[in-house]
């Protein structure tokens, strides 16, 4: 009986997706934005237009996804550290982090804290002005960035151009952030 | 003030002018608010009109972009982070 009662209590805790989830390695955050990006692409290519809204959602997603994987990936301690010792420790850069790691979903500010993504993005897309490309990669970003803020509480349904436009925009942004993450 | 200041400050001063001017061309009459991005390195700007209202986000998202890369400099480009363009119900929250 003591025996049993001993195993009940070992028994480890049921996962569900209900938990609270802390990632643990920056390749699980990146492997749920590949994930919610393929969800994406379902609702954009096979939904009706009815669900082109929830694909965009997704999309931009995706790309905050990867965005906190590249500062997971720089800064490992934001999966385990607890807001409490961040604040008894006083570092105030590191609570800044944990604040944009968990709270925030600008796209902009989470580019900006991973300091090589920044330069990255910035020296490539002045050689795409210089030779002449339509659009940077900057503008592109931004287009997504700024787009989200938008899309993401409009009651009102997305365009085909809309749709379109955006998902080629994460398109692009994504294989690129993939290429320099990974 | 310092190089680097005086230059963002250029920036913010270029972007409201092209863009009043270039969305004047459209038909468009905008109240533009800029304020700092990341850390004070980058200008963020909110163009609110209501002659955005018939124009889809993407529509006003490829107007602005031409308009601004038609008079800014790559360098001066890489200073501007977020352009939302948005009606004064949107601007809000209120994007029924």
């Amino acid at each position: 009986m003591e025996e049993a009662m001993s195993r009940k209590r070992k028994r480890r805790p049921k996962v569900s997706v209900f938990n609270r989830f802390r990632p643990s390695r920056w390749q699980q955050v990146c492997t749920v934005g590949d994930r919610r990006y393929d969800d994406a692409l379902f609702l954009y290519r096979r939904g009706t237009s009815a669900r082109w809204n929830s694909a965009v959602y997704l999309a931009g997603l995706a790309v905050e996804l990867y965005l906190k994987g590249a500062l997971l990936k720089t800064h490992p301690f934001l999966s385990s550290a607890s807001l409490g010792t961040l604040r008894s420790e006083g570092t105030e850069w590191k609570l800044n982090l944990y604040d944009l790691f968990w709270r925030s979903h600008d796209l902009t500010e989470l580019m900006s804290a991973s300091p090589d993504l920044l330069s990255e993005i910035e020296r490539e897309s002045l050689s795409m002005h210089r030779a002449g490309r339509k659009a940077t990669l900057w503008e592109t970003f931004m287009r997504v960035a700024s787009w989200n803020v938008a899309v993401r509480y409009t009651t009102v349904q997305v365009t085909r151009s809309e749709v379109d436009t955006f998902m080629s925009s994460v398109k692009e942004v994504l294989k690129w952030l993939r290429e320099q993450i990974h | 003030m310092a190089a680097g200041t005086n230059t963002l400050e250029t920036v913010r001063r270029k972007v409201i002018s092209t863009l009043r001017r270039g969305l004047k061309a459209h038909g468009v009459n905008p109240k533009i608010h800029a304020e700092s991005a990341v850390n004070g390195t980058k200008w963020r700007f909110s163009v609110i009109s209501e002659d955005f209202a018939p124009w889809l986000h993407s529509e006003r998202q490829d107007v602005i972009w031409r308009i601004l890369r038609e008079s800014l400099s790559a360098e001066e480009l890489l200073k501007v982070t977020i352009v939302l363009a948005l009606t004064k119900k949107e601007a809000v929250g209120d994007f029924s």
